[in-house]
């Protein structure tokens, strides 16, 4: 088959894309290698999902699609998907987007020049985007009312002044938010409710949120989240002019001659081999998948892949370290009301004392009791008998979290490469990780660690634990960085529209454009920036 | 997958490691048959050190109180696994005593913190008992 535009990936950029090239009359090809999920299939195993893997997930991929992970060491594992180490995105139409908690943060303008503001430390491939907040501002605005977000338009507009107010209201203020937004008063910070692709009213003919605690990491059972399995893949399907095949895995990417893309080949659910076509072919499969396609698509033109002319192709992948801090209020602070998180500050994502960005703090989703077990008990509690028990009774009605992603300052030596030994189910070679975070990420988030420590002790809680994060491999569903856009072919993978340079017809669209990303959850950046490039490739006549 | 005697230092074991208060413990939420079931599932790689553990377990008892590791009263029971969580072992063990003793009581929480499905929260006490409930 023919078609207009083939796009790989049915994920937060891939579905926007779809949308976009779909509504401009393109014959659009959507390939997802996961299919349809919701509530039904996933119900809310809190034992297999997204936010605790611990014997599975509710979305693959599943045990034939390994990853090797280098450990700082220098020693190797086999990575399945639910493992930590193998940093998975859901493998679903919408992806991670219909199980995230949608936080939908714009970046700062400071963001997207963090070269420019605070140099490059020795050993980071730290670097202005091509773009500026600027560029990207119009279609943050269009995002966040096409999916859908509910935000505080006023606690947010001295930071991001708007054209027109978010779509819908924020979210109430919890209990535990109540007395976080009076203790960031006394400290005299800035604070407001985080915008949320989560509806708080009717919007697009679904309901508001129904509050029931179950939001990061599960499908939502009123279909109240907002992602692209329920907006913008639905658009395109519904212009007739999208073709969406789910269980269909993209093995690698086809080369016409060395400027020229012209299609992929795939393999379906049955194991058939099958090669479609298209004038312009986009990569959507995120900051791991999206390199190792890539990677794995080398030609003799193109001897270590495609867009590899500058050796950085899956360098530079990063996500976010979280650090945190858990405080012991004397009361019960709990309300149960989710999605749960609902307080923020944005104080210290730049202009801290000596380190580089920062990042922003919130309290915490609803979190799962057994989640509190394993992640947020103080090391010295007995892990057994009546101490245990006492202190989950005691210290989950009380407990408030904070934390939030640092800004990470990146390094060519993090990167996906692909494993010379362990193949995939089908044959093809499995994403390698390595590197670790830079040690200037490290020295923020130890800093945005005390800034939690600060926020806690001034909301009066007794005592309070957890350590900032250590320095490993950081990427997780925030994975971005490893095809990053420039003007320069010698320093960066896409130009500025996200075409690989030197190949007139292959795009990348999702967070591995991303130079930097941010001390926010990258997923709105992701979508404004798809749509920016979408907007561009039909605006260019493709 | 277990004799009887093992069978029995297993329900003696959860009883201890989630016991029975003015909550129900342990095995009143089913987290006796959430483990075997695990093992024979998901937790199928970790049934020989199991069985390992709870043999030696009960030949500790035998050792130190000449009576099985099921007929020790709380407090006795208690000190027992305090001693071998720090690695104070008579009998044999052909696994690390505290790092099995802990793996089994981190299954343990999994079954009774985690969703009622997995029949080791029964009608969800450990989520009543902490003030969580999925409002679904």
């Amino acid at each position: 088959m023919n078609y207009d535009v083939l796009i790989v990936g049915a994920g937060a950029g891939g579905g926007v894309a779809a949308a976009l090239l779909a509504e401009s009359g393109a014959k659009v090809l959507l390939l997802e290698r996961g299919t349809h999920y919701t509530y039904a299939h996933e119900r809310s195993d809190h034992l297999r999902n997204h936010r605790l893997s611990q014997y599975g997930q509710n979305t693959g991929p599943d045990a034939g699609h390994p990853r090797v992970l280098v450990a700082p060491d220098g020693s190797e594992q086999v990575q399945l998907p639910h493992y930590g180490g193998y940093h998975n995105n859901a493998m679903a139409v919408g992806s991670s987007t219909m199980l995230y908690g949608g936080q939908a943060w714009r970046f700062m303008p400071d963001d997207f020049r963090m070269q420019s503001r605070y140099g490059r430390p020795a050993g980071s491939s730290l670097a202005d985007w091509p773009i500026s907040y600027a560029d990207l501002a119009p279609y943050y605005e269009r995002i966040e009312h096409e999916i859908g977000v509910a935000g505080d338009s006023t606690g947010s507009a001295e930071r991001w002044p708007r054209a027109h107010a978010y779509p819908m209201p924020a979210v109430p203020l919890t209990v535990r938010g109540r007395i976080m937004a009076d203790a960031a008063t006394t400290l005299g910070w800035h604070t407001f409710t985080p915008p949320l692709l989560i509806n708080t009213t009717l919007y697009q003919n679904r309901p508001a949120c129904a509050k029931c605690g179950l939001c990061v990491g599960f499908a939502c059972h009123v279909d109240a989240k907002n992602g692209t399995h329920n907006t913008m893949i639905p658009r395109a399907l519904a212009t007739g002019n999208c073709t969406l095949i789910t269980e269909a895995f993209v093995l690698r990417v086809l080369m016409a001659d060395a400027h020229t893309a012209s299609g992929v080949e795939y393999v379906t659910a049955d194991g058939v081999h099958q090669r479609a076509y298209a004038a312009t072919v986009i990569i959507s499969a995120s900051a791991i998948e999206t390199p190792r396609l890539l990677l794995n698509s080398a030609t003799s033109d193109h001897p270590t892949g495609l867009g590899n002319h500058s050796d950085n192709l899956g360098r530079h992948l990063q996500g976010h370290v979280y650090p945190r801090s858990i405080g012991l209020m004397k009361d019960p602070v709990y309300d149960g009301e989710g999605p749960g998180v609902s307080i923020s500050t944005v104080d210290f994502n730049h202009a801290n004392p000596d380190v580089i960005g920062g990042g922003m703090l919130a309290d915490e989703f609803i979190t799962l009791p057994i989640v509190f077990w394993k992640r947020f008990m103080p090391p010295e509690v007995p892990r057994w008998g009546k101490a245990a028990k006492d202190f989950m009774r005691h210290a989950y009605p009380r407990f408030i979290d904070i934390t939030g992603p640092v800004q990470e300052i990146p390094t060519p030596d993090a990167r996906v490469t692909i494993d010379t030994t362990v193949r995939d189910r089908y044959g093809v070679p499995v994403a390698r990780l390595s590197g670790k975070v830079h040690p200037e990420t490290v020295r923020t988030a130890a800093y945005m660690h005390t800034k939690a420590r600060e926020w806690l002790a001034a909301a009066g809680v007794e005592r309070q634990w957890g350590n900032p994060p250590n320095p490993g491999l950081s990427a997780g569903q925030h994975q971005a960085g490893t095809c990053r856009m420039g003007d320069d072919p010698a320093t960066s993978v896409t130009d500025r529209n996200g075409k690989i340079h030197g190949i007139n017809n292959l795009y990348v669209a999702d967070g591995s454009l991303h130079v930097t990303n941010g001390g926010f959850n990258p997923v709105l950046t992701i979508l404004a920036n798809a749509y920016r490039i979408a907007e561009g490739i039909v605006g260019r006549g493709r | 997958m277990f004799d009887a005697p093992q069978l029995a230092t297993l329900r003696a074991l959860i009883e201890r490691y989630i016991p029975a208060d003015d909550v129900p413990g342990g095995i009143a939420a089913g987290v006796d048959g959430y483990l075997i079931g695990f093992l024979q599932g998901d937790g199928v790689g970790f049934l020989s050190r199991y069985s390992q553990a709870l043999t030696a377990l009960e030949n500790e008892a035998q050792l130190r109180h000449g009576t099985a590791f099921a007929g020790l009263d709380g407090p006795a029971a208690d000190a027992l696994i305090s001693a071998l969580w720090q690695n104070d072992t008579r009998a044999v063990w052909l696994c690390d005593a505290p790092a099995t003793l802990a793996l089994i009581a981190e299954h343990c929480a999994e079954g009774f913190y985690s969703d009622p499905r997995h029949a080791a929260n029964a009608n969800a006490i450990s989520w009543t008992s902490i003030g969580f409930e999925e409002r679904r």
